[in-house]
């Protein structure tokens, strides 16, 4: 038995396959790639596979982790290449190792958010004070302080002169998700109501905020 | 990422639908193509990525190398206002190019209903939408499918109708094609040229004259064009083209699995069924084949099921050894084995739980009428002992679920057939309480009644079709005589039947009509939540056409049918000796007791079918 800990990049027009989506396209690109994978059992096998961080539908994922085991000792050599070839178009499997560190080590994901607004001085202030935002989750509505949510943030103008956001997010139980940024800056004018951001995210990180994987 | 499509997709609802790049999906370089096909089917994508036909239609035009098919399929309405609003013109799923950089259109045509989303698509394609007012040789818009055998209401829409199965004449097309564009041929010449090829129906070489009383009274072919249109067939269908490997889906689909083609046509004759007819000659693939066929489907796309399809899977001459050879392969795999359409009186538990270890799907049986009398009216030669029994037997092994399905409507039909309905469930719940295995879990029943559409090329196409109020009654009928505990009855709407039998049986003048229901906002008519039925009527009249005289009305038996320069392999007068049997309740037997001479031998070239 070998527990696999992929790390895998969700790119491009892969960023609108839906967690549960990705979980059927995943286990099917492990059948495709040959693997000794391992299956359920009882009435209705499938492939054991559990993706770590879910990620919003949209959102591209340069940092992505799931967890599948293998019957066998020893993962084949070639195991990326393989997935690479088995794998949908921008969905690529960067590297594994054996599944040490437990989920709940997670403590914090860092995300990108591309605007296709102007750079402004504006945003950064705003984050430097408090921020109430209304929270929404399976359990119900709850008011919070936006700032508990955020490790870091910081604004830059990128290449062409649009806002690029930089922020490191609470994550694991109680996540959040970049949307709520955007909201803020919406709320503020520096985001334009029409501008559909791309939100891309870089790293997973533990609780002390070292990579996790 | 193109800005614009992604604009849009971030407002919509399963935005994978739109976004291409599945695993299987090709891209070539366009640099090295000469032609860029797109494949369009006029339905959302979880439609018509079920769709098999299309499936080798794609494999087989990407084989040629210097061809790039891409596929293209009707936006849902959210997606559809995003794309209106963005300026995204209708795209290709793999390349996202727009419409004007592609070729030929190629619609598949499954159903009446879909008329309006083709409209539709051209619309948001920018292709002018009547065959007329395209005069260059490119944009060509073609279209095949099942609707092709009366295609009539909508031909003025397409350059050209590819009649029968496309796996050698659509590539034949599509090098006529190239050819045409390196010589810079006129449209009209190169039209000409199309009408040669097996299967091709050029609706403008041929014009329809009507009597006063709004009758075809001829339909002539120009100087040089065959009066009749043979329909195209693959004549060695075991050695047919067909895809190694499917593209997989990334996100959910109606039918999502490996599936392989056992045999064309039926052998049955069930006299309301057009594809059973248009489908003639039978033509069986082997199970050396069809093995091949199916594990490289399941190794190259990492599906965990395979459905091994037909019309008639239980009549499939060498379906124990082909289940033999997969068994093992699939239980190896954890992969389930589906045999959908299986016949009651053909019924074989062993086989069933065989195939069904992985995972038990339900029960299907379809006796489609009450009586034996009015089964024998339409030829479906069942007879209740048979369902009886495969019930028996069913029940006794465990399971507790049948869907069983039904048409009213039906030709001869009184009350008594629709109280026959009533009683043939009855017995089955019987049956169970007498043979059921875990009777305390209860027996669950669905009964289907959907309402008949009589279609061309069918011994009932001289046959009109129940009135509307008539329909309503019966379904009234049904519910009130229908009382029984456990039993979820469901029945179809008979608004969208009416229109399906309009246009079934329609003619030319009907392109008007659909115009002017799409230019009206008719859409995705084959949704319930989007039919929107006034508004076609209000079309009809607006165009000066009465719906009923296409509905309703039963045609002379020497009238001249819309349809009648199509040839689907089976003659008209063969239909017409099956309706009068018909009409005196005469069943025929299946083919397999001899056969009928039905005329799909001239299409075989006198080779035998497979029965």
């Amino acid at each position: 038995m070998y527990k696999v800990r992929l790390k895998f990049a969700k790119n491009d027009y892969s960023a609108y396959i839906s967690h549960l989506d990705l979980m059927q396209t995943i286990q099917r690109s492990i059948i495709r790639a040959g693997l000794p994978v391992k299956y359920s059992q009882g009435f209705n096998p499938h492939i054991y596979l559990s993706i770590l961080v879910p990620l919003s539908t949209g959102y591209q994922s340069e940092y992505d982790l799931c967890d599948f085991e293998l019957t066998t000792d020893a993962p084949p050599a070639d195991m990326i290449e393989k997935l690479n070839a088995a794998l949908p178009h921008g969905l690529i499997a960067l590297e594994y190792r054996e599944t040490k560190t437990p989920v709940r080590d997670i403590g914090f994901c860092a995300y990108e958010i591309q605007y296709n607004s102007e750079f402004s001085e504006k945003a950064a202030p705003i984050f430097a004070r408090e921020v109430k935002i209304l929270k929404h989750s399976k359990r119900g509505d709850r008011e919070v302080i936006l700032n508990d949510y955020i490790n870091e943030i910081s604004f830059v103008a990128d290449k062409d002169g649009k806002l690029l956001c930089k922020c490191i997010l609470k994550a694991g139980d109680d996540p959040l998700n970049p949307a709520y940024i955007t909201d803020v800056l919406r709320f503020h004018n520096i985001v334009l109501q029409s501008d559909r951001p791309m939100y891309i995210r870089k790293l997973v990180l533990d609780k002390n905020r070292e990579v996790f994987f | 990422m193109d800005y614009k499509i992604k604009q849009c997709l971030d407002n919509v609802r399963k935005p994978a639908r739109y976004t291409g790049g599945e695993f299987g999906s090709i891209i070539k370089d366009k640099s090295k193509i000469e032609c860029r096909f797109a494949l369009c089917f006029p339905e959302l994508y979880e439609i018509a990525m079920s769709h098999l036909g299309s499936k080798i239609l794609y494999s087989r035009l990407n084989a040629m190398e210097n061809v790039w098919c891409e596929r293209m399929h009707a936006p849902a309405l959210d997606m559809e206002e995003q794309m209106r609003e963005n300026a995204v013109m209708l795209y290709g799923l793999e390349s996202k190019d727009y419409a004007p950089e592609f070729d030929i259109f190629g619609f598949s045509l499954q159903y009446e209903l879909n008329y309006t989303t083709v409209l539709n698509m051209l619309d948001l394609a920018g292709i002018p939408k009547f065959a007329r007012e395209r005069t260059a040789l490119t944009p060509l818009v073609v279209a095949g499918g099942p609707c092709v055998y009366n295609v009539e209401p909508v031909v003025d829409f397409f350059d050209i109708i590819m009649v029968g199965e496309g796996e050698e004449n659509l590539p034949e097309l599509t090098e006529l094609y190239i050819k045409a564009k390196r010589e810079n041929m006129d449209k009209h010449s190169f039209l000409m040229e199309a009408a040669k090829i097996e299967g091709i129906y050029v609706p403008q070489f041929y014009h329809v004259d009507y009597s006063e009383q709004g009758t075809i009274q001829a339909i002539t072919a120009d100087a040089g064009i065959a009066p009749i249109v043979k329909k195209a067939i693959v004549r060695d269908f075991d050695k047919a083209y067909y895809p190694e490997t499917f593209v997989v889906p990334s996100t959910d689909i109606v039918f999502d699995r490996a599936m392989i083609e056992l045999f064309r046509g039926c052998r049955r004759g069930c006299r309301f069924c057009q594809a059973g007819y248009t489908y003639r000659p039978i033509r069986a693939k082997s199970a050396e084949t069809l093995t091949a066929q199916a594990k490289s489907l399941v190794e190259t796309t990492g599906y965990d099921e395979i459905s091994l399809s037909s019309l008639s899977s239980s009549d499939y001459p060498q379906l124990v050894p082909l289940c033999d050879n997969l068994l093992g392969y699939c239980d190896e795999r954890h992969t389930n084995l589906a045999l959908p359409s299986l016949r009651a009186d053909s019924f074989n538990l062993e086989l069933m739980e065989n195939i069904q270890k992985v995972r038990k799907s339900g029960l299907t049986f379809a006796p489609e009428a009450g009586t034996q009398r009015l089964r024998d009216v339409i030829n479906k030669n069942l007879f209740e002992s048979d369902l009886q029994d495969a019930c028996k037997i069913a029940f006794q092994a465990g399971y507790n679920s049948v869907k069983l399905y039904f048409m009213m409507g039906l030709p001869t039909e009184t009350d008594e057939d629709l109280l026959g309905i009533g009683e043939v469930v009855k017995n089955v719940i019987y049956n169970f309480k007498m043979n059921g295995k875990n009777k305390s879990r209860g027996l669950k029943i669905n009964v289907g009644v959907s309402t008949f559409v009589p279609k061309a090329q069918t011994p009932f196409q001289w046959v009109g079709q129940t009135t509307r109020e008539e329909i309503r009654r019966k379904q009234d009928f049904l519910r009130d005589n229908f009382k029984i505990k456990n039993v979820q009855l469901s029945l179809h709407k008979s608004d969208s039947s009416y229109l399906e039998a309009i246009f079934a049986r329609g003619d030319r003048r009907l392109s008007a009509v659909i115009y002017e229901a799409w230019k009206n906002g008719c859409n995705l008519d084959a949704w319930d939540e989007h039919f929107q039925f006034e508004t076609w009527m209000k079309a009809f009249e607006t165009c000066g056409i009465d719906p009923d005289f296409y509905a309703y009305r039963e045609p002379a038996a020497d009238e001249i049918l819309a349809w009648d320069h199509i040839f689907s392999g089976v003659r008209k007068d063969y239909l017409r000796q099956e309706y009068e049997q018909a009409i005196a309740g005469v069943a025929t037997p299946d083919c397999a007791h001899g056969c009928r001479n039905c005329g799909a031998l001239e299409l075989s070239g006198g080779v035998k079918c497979d029965v």
